[in-house]
């Protein structure tokens, strides 16, 4: 048996030409110039009240321009191109044609979906250029590529969602089911298990498997619905869907059996790290929480050295100068004297790695794998809760054993200045003796 | 040069769900040149065309074009078959060049250079060639239809199937459509469906006359003309017995003679009025097999 290269290479030249010709059909019409130039323009005025940092930018696009404002316009352009043919009673003209429907389909899929993710690099685009035009910044390339790839996923599951729901049930109102769902997520996936939000970034190879089996399992749907004939392999596409949406499904079992989705009640490190407390113990509270190359970083790996501990989340653009402060200080102290450390406080847990590249972070920057949805920042996670932290972002810094030495109520408003006083303050705190 | 194929059609029936009976056992035999299906409105012309395009499942009997059965091999079908539908809609976003490389590409034609030469040709064949970079939804009824056309001849079709391709259209562009599906027939078999008797006269070698689902006649143009020639009569009557008069006979034209009127009938003859034979016209005949059918039924 041959290899067909030439068959597949003309299959794929063909899928291509006419996805080319899908997006340039949905490109073309007055409402997917008003959609693009609405959300671009939508995602322009969000960045640009935080206009402080590109990094803000490229998150705001990711969290906001991509899964907020994009996605509704995707979902509609999409369901209206799964009934093209019926609304423009094309149907019997492109029926009749002996090119297979099911590839059709995966052409329109393609036309769509590349459609929006140019859509979505150009809404990046938009939420990156206020820091340039207010701040006079630009931004890193890694922010919209990371931009990029945080919302490629969650866009293309509901584009995909969407399109298999309005083709299967051959009715665009379908798309407002998917609709549904998105807007749920959106709204209240922060009161679910962090497994159910398809926007999370660790959740990427569960609804990336999944998106792809709801994709197979459609084009499987309808190849047998038009009866198109056998082929090579007749069984590939059903089977393919049945093992990516195992995959899927393993993923979000393994994740949710050992990974992020773990109750906190039951998880015994969790437990003890939410205990401590500094009203208690003069000492820093611990911790063991991946870092941004995914290793485990542990606070007792700074025993001995002055501590700079940054809290900051994403959501909160005031982090970004934060951020910036440890980089200073961590570039003005010797590492064996002083050691910096940011808790990313976060349910996404590529931010802070993101972040770190980004912005050439040498320092630790770990996430806390705990923090979830919870109104108030000192309940969001175990480590806040047991640091008390109350607002984001906050310094701790301690002396070398570890003894917090500024008041921490005051320490987040702080200038440089004021930090590295401090810092050179813990530095000249004797240690005091170990009793044993 | 397309070698022309044969279209054997055994038993094709089609009834919707609800009971109606859109086509009753049909068998026919469709060769080369140019085959029309004549009826009025309702007749089951469009679903036996659907039913060949093979977009409609047939409910008994089947059909078999060029070996390839329509229950069986839709695909083979398709890859041998250009179709346009009365009622077809196009992208109105794309340009006619674009409308037909998308339609080029259906039709399995993936070669880049071979679909552009493909397109350039069903342009030139289409005089669409002032068009091709005009977008889709900006053309008139008439270029809608010769794009329509153009799009189901890209692959060089060895069977063309038309619907009412003339419907809608003035007069010049209706002459326009019928020269270029007289010589479409050359060289493949062209079945077109129409109610416009002057279509027919204009383009086809052979016919089907339908009704209500059922065959009345199939055969060539001659041959029914021959079946009605001696039945068709022209004769003067004063305007008052005009309606009594149609009442009795078929009428297929009526003219003014100063303040009498001269009638076309078909039937056996003309009682109580001086009549001379006519040299039976296509008209005649299609309305003198219907008229049969009519009263063999029993209606009025």
């Amino acid at each position: 048996m041959s290899w067909p290269w030439p068959r597949v290479q003309q299959a794929s030249h063909s899928l291509l030409a006419l996805a080319v010709h899908e997006s340039r059909m949905t490109l073309r019409g007055r409402a997917g110039w008003v959609g693009g130039i609405a959300a671009c323009a939508l995602a322009f005025a969000d960045a640009a009240l935080r206009p402080h940092l590109p990094l803000v930018g490229g998150f705001r696009a990711s969290t906001f321009g991509g899964p907020l404002i994009l996605t509704p316009f995707a979902i509609v352009f999409i369901a209206g191109a799964a009934r093209r043919d019926e609304a423009l009673a094309a149907a019997e003209v492109v029926g009749s044609r002996p090119f297979p429907g099911y590839r059709l389909s995966l052409a329109r899929m393609l036309g769509q979906f590349g459609l929006t993710l140019l859509l979505y690099a150009i809404l990046i685009v938009c939420s990156l250029l206020p820091s340039l035009v207010f701040a006079g910044k630009f931004a890193s390339p890694l922010t919209p590529i990371h931009a990029f790839a945080r919302g490629i996923v969650p866009l293309l599951y509901i584009a995909a969602l969407t399109y298999c729901a309005v083709a299967l049930a051959r009715n665009a109102l379908a798309a407002a089911v998917v609709a549904v769902y998105w807007l749920f997520i959106q709204l209240w996936g922060d009161f679910l298990a962090r497994i159910f939000n398809f926007a999370l970034t660790q959740n990427w190879p569960t609804y990336a498997a999944v998106g792809l089996a709801a994709v197979l399992g459609t084009l499987a749907i309808q190849r047998r619905l038009e009866r198109a004939p056998g082929g090579r392999w007749p069984a590939l596409l059903p089977v393919a869907a049945v093992v990516m949406l195992l995959l899927g499904v393993g993923d979000a079992w393994q994740r949710t059996a050992h990974g992020h989705d773990k109750p906190l009640h039951q998880d015994a490190l969790m437990l003890e790290m939410a205990a401590q407390h500094p009203d208690g113990s003069p000492r820093m509270p611990g911790f063991w929480l991946p870092d941004q190359h995914g290793r485990g970083f542990s606070l007792s790996q700074t025993n001995g050295r002055v501590l700079v501990v940054c809290f900051w989340s994403p959501h909160r653009p005031g982090s970004a100068t934060a951020l910036e402060m440890l980089r200073t200080l961590s570039a003005e102290f010797p590492a064996d004297q002083v050691a910096c450390v940011a808790v990313c406080l976060s349910n996404d847990h590529a931010i802070s790695a993101h972040v770190a590249s980004e912005g050439r972070y040498r320092f630790p920057m770990v996430t806390d794998v705990g923090t979830h949805y919870a109104g108030r920042v000192e309940g969001c996670s175990p480590i806040a809760e047991a640091c008390l932290v109350t607002d984001v972002p906050r310094l701790f810094v301690t002396d070398r054993a570890r003894r917090v030495v500024a008041d921490p109520g005051n320490i987040s408003g702080a200038t440089i200045d004021q930090v590295r006083a401090t810092v050179r303050q813990a530095l000249a705190t004797p240690v005091p003796p170990v009793i044993d | 040069m397309v070698i022309a194929l044969r279209i054997e059609v055994k038993g094709l029936s089609k009834t919707y769900e609800g009971g109606v009976t859109a086509l009753r056992p049909t068998d026919l035999e469709i060769g080369d040149g140019v085959f029309a299906l004549l009826g009025p409105n309702g007749s089951g012309k469009t679903t036996f065309m659907r039913m060949l395009a093979t977009l409609l499942e047939p409910t008994e009997g089947t059909a078999l074009i060029d070996g390839h059965d329509i229950r069986r091999d839709r695909q083979g079908i398709r890859r041998l078959l250009g179709y346009l539908p009365q009622d077809f809609g196009l992208y109105p976003t794309l340009t006619v060049e674009e409308q037909l490389d998308y339609m080029a590409l259906l039709s399995e034609i993936a070669d880049r250079a071979a679909r552009q030469a493909a397109v350039v040709r069903v342009i030139e064949q289409a005089n669409l060639g002032d068009f091709r970079k005009r977008r889709v939804g900006e053309l008139s009824g008439g270029m809608r239809q010769r794009l329509g056309i153009a799009q189901a001849l890209l692959k060089e079709p060895q069977l063309l199937i038309i619907d009412e391709p003339t419907s809608g259209l003035d007069p010049e562009e209706r002459i326009r459509i019928r020269s270029l599906l007289a010589e479409l027939g050359g060289d493949r078999v062209v079945i077109l469906s129409t109610h416009i008797v002057a279509d027919v006269e204009a383009t086809a070698d052979s016919l089907v006359i339908l009704r209500l689902g059922e065959v009345l006649f199939t055969g060539t143009i001659e041959e029914l003309l021959a079946r009605t020639r001696g039945r068709v009569w022209m004769c003067e009557v004063p305007r008052e017995r005009l309606h009594e008069m149609k009442e009795q006979y078929v009428f297929t034209g009526v003219y003014r003679a100063g303040d009498r009127m001269r009638i076309r009938v078909v039937g056996e003859g003309v009682d109580g009025v001086p009549a001379e034979a006519a040299e039976p016209a296509l008209e005649d005949a299609y309305l003198d097999v219907m008229a049969v059918a009519e009263s063999a039924a029993g209606e009025p």
